[in-house]
């Protein structure tokens, strides 16, 4: 049957039962109670596995303790959710290993990453954590574009990587570090083995 | 200049950094230290091939790095100004294009580069150009294509300089892949590994896969040409 030839029949939307959207509640570590709607908790793998798995009525979410996110605090979980209610419904990006990869960052992203390195850095841990791919690739292009027109010296003091110098004090001062006991019996082994001792026990 | 720490962010998030850094981004952030340059191996670099372009009539060089219809462009031009080897100045140029400027001579910089490029990122050639050079610096160069793979898609030879010039090492161990474009006078006696026609200078052949060799060379009065032709 085609469209034109369907019966028109009115419908008294009132009587439709309309459903009622779910928002679900997080807590994060340092107690900052956050509301989620269901759509907007797909973005992430995690808390979406996590829902469905506690199998929660609209009562329960109303009723049982926020759920608790331990490993991220209220200010970085406010990023995410606002960043998860922006796109839900989107679809989830594949990676399907193309090179270069290409990601653009829509502005509303760029205004929500408008932030200092400090929460960016938490950010993406929480983007990790939780598995929301897309956040976690415009973050990812974000610190990736800081690389841009730099030199090598210049890489370095950006992504904080020590040089080669810094790098062997650190070793040297680690295996300094390391248990004097066990450097001394190290020290003495070897002094026994200079003078061709048999056995050092 | 705002700084985040790159080597504290999951591996994960690491991988995904690098995979959105472009090619000069890499290669300037592996020059930045041993373990910048241990960090990078886990890039997606390896996906890319090179062009290595060599022209010596132009003292330049250029290293094109690419996948699909993206294509990164490395200028190598040489200087006296800089005293220590490795040291290198980088202009930028519209954005698709490196000028780097370095102390050694072009060709040598640029083995040093492809060298850097396959160690580091696993990169290897796709195409091979080679103009107008002496048979000492074509050799090294051959030396150093043949110690490094097998097989390359596109290989041309032009205006090499000094008669009877042998090649033939590159061309049995090195398999052209898709076009071979060879124009310069041989050493004769090749036919072992080849088809021998008379052909004109340049000549385009296209075999039963589709596979192309443009190529053709003098040898005194005779025109000679070898085809090989790949699987």
């Amino acid at each position: 049957m085609s469209v034109e030839n369907a019966p028109v029949v009115d419908v008294d939307e009132a009587a439709i039962p309309v459903e009622k959207k779910m928002y679900y509640r997080f807590e994060s570590n340092d107690k900052k109670e956050f509301r989620v709607s269901e759509l907007a908790i797909q973005q992430s793998e995690t808390l979406n596995r996590l829902v469905e798995a506690m199998g929660y009525t609209s009562e329960d979410v109303e009723n049982k303790p926020a759920i608790a996110i331990e490993n991220i605090d209220g200010k970085t979980l406010k990023l995410v959710f606002q960043w998860c209610e922006h796109h839900k419904g989107e679809a989830i990006p594949v990676d399907d290993g193309s090179v270069p990869k290409i990601v653009e960052i829509p502005e509303f992203d760029a205004k929500l990453m408008d932030i200092d390195n400090g929460l960016l850095f938490k950010l993406i841990w929480a983007a990790d954590y939780l598995n929301i791919v897309q956040l976690l690739n415009v973050s990812c292009k974000k610190v990736a574009n800081m690389a841009q027109g730099k030199t090598p010296a210049q890489l370095r003091r950006v992504y904080l990587l020590p040089s080669d110098e810094e790098d062997e004090a650190a070793k040297r001062a680690a295996q300094e570090a390391q248990d004097p006991r066990a450097r001394e019996v190290e020290e003495e082994f070897e002094e026994r083995k200079r003078q061709g001792g048999n056995s050092f026990f | 200049m705002t700084s985040f720490s790159l080597l504290r962010v999951p591996y994960v998030a690491q991988r995904e950094i690098l995979c959105n850094m472009t090619p000069f981004d890499l290669y300037f952030l592996s020059q930045s230290s041993k373990r910048a340059k241990r960090l990078v191996r886990h890039s997606p670099m390896k996906k890319f091939g090179i062009d290595l372009i060599i022209n010596g009539k132009e003292k330049a060089g250029q290293l094109i790095i690419k996948h699909g219809n993206i294509t990164y462009n490395f200028v190598v031009v040489s200087t006296q100004r800089y005293v220590d080897p490795g040291m290198f100045q980088i202009d930028e140029k519209d954005g698709d294009y490196y000028y780097l400027t370095f102390f050694d001579d072009v060709p040598t910089q640029m083995k040093v580069l492809m060298n850097y490029f396959h160690e580091v990122f696993e990169m290897k050639l796709s195409t091979v150009a080679l103009a107008v050079l002496n048979k000492q610096t074509l050799k090294s160069i051959i030396d150093m294509i043949t110690s490094r793979q097998p097989e390359i898609q596109d290989l041309k030879l032009q205006d090499i300089e000094g008669p009877g010039l042998d090649v033939t090492e590159l061309l049995k161990k090195v398999r052209t892949v898709n076009k071979l474009w060879i124009d310069l006078k041989l050493k004769s006696g090749i036919e072992e590994w080849g088809v021998l026609l008379n052909v004109n200078r340049g000549i385009t052949l296209t075999n039963a896969n589709g596979v192309t060799a443009k190529l053709g060379f003098n040898c005194g009065n005779n025109s000679m040409f070898f085809l090989y032709v790949s699987d």
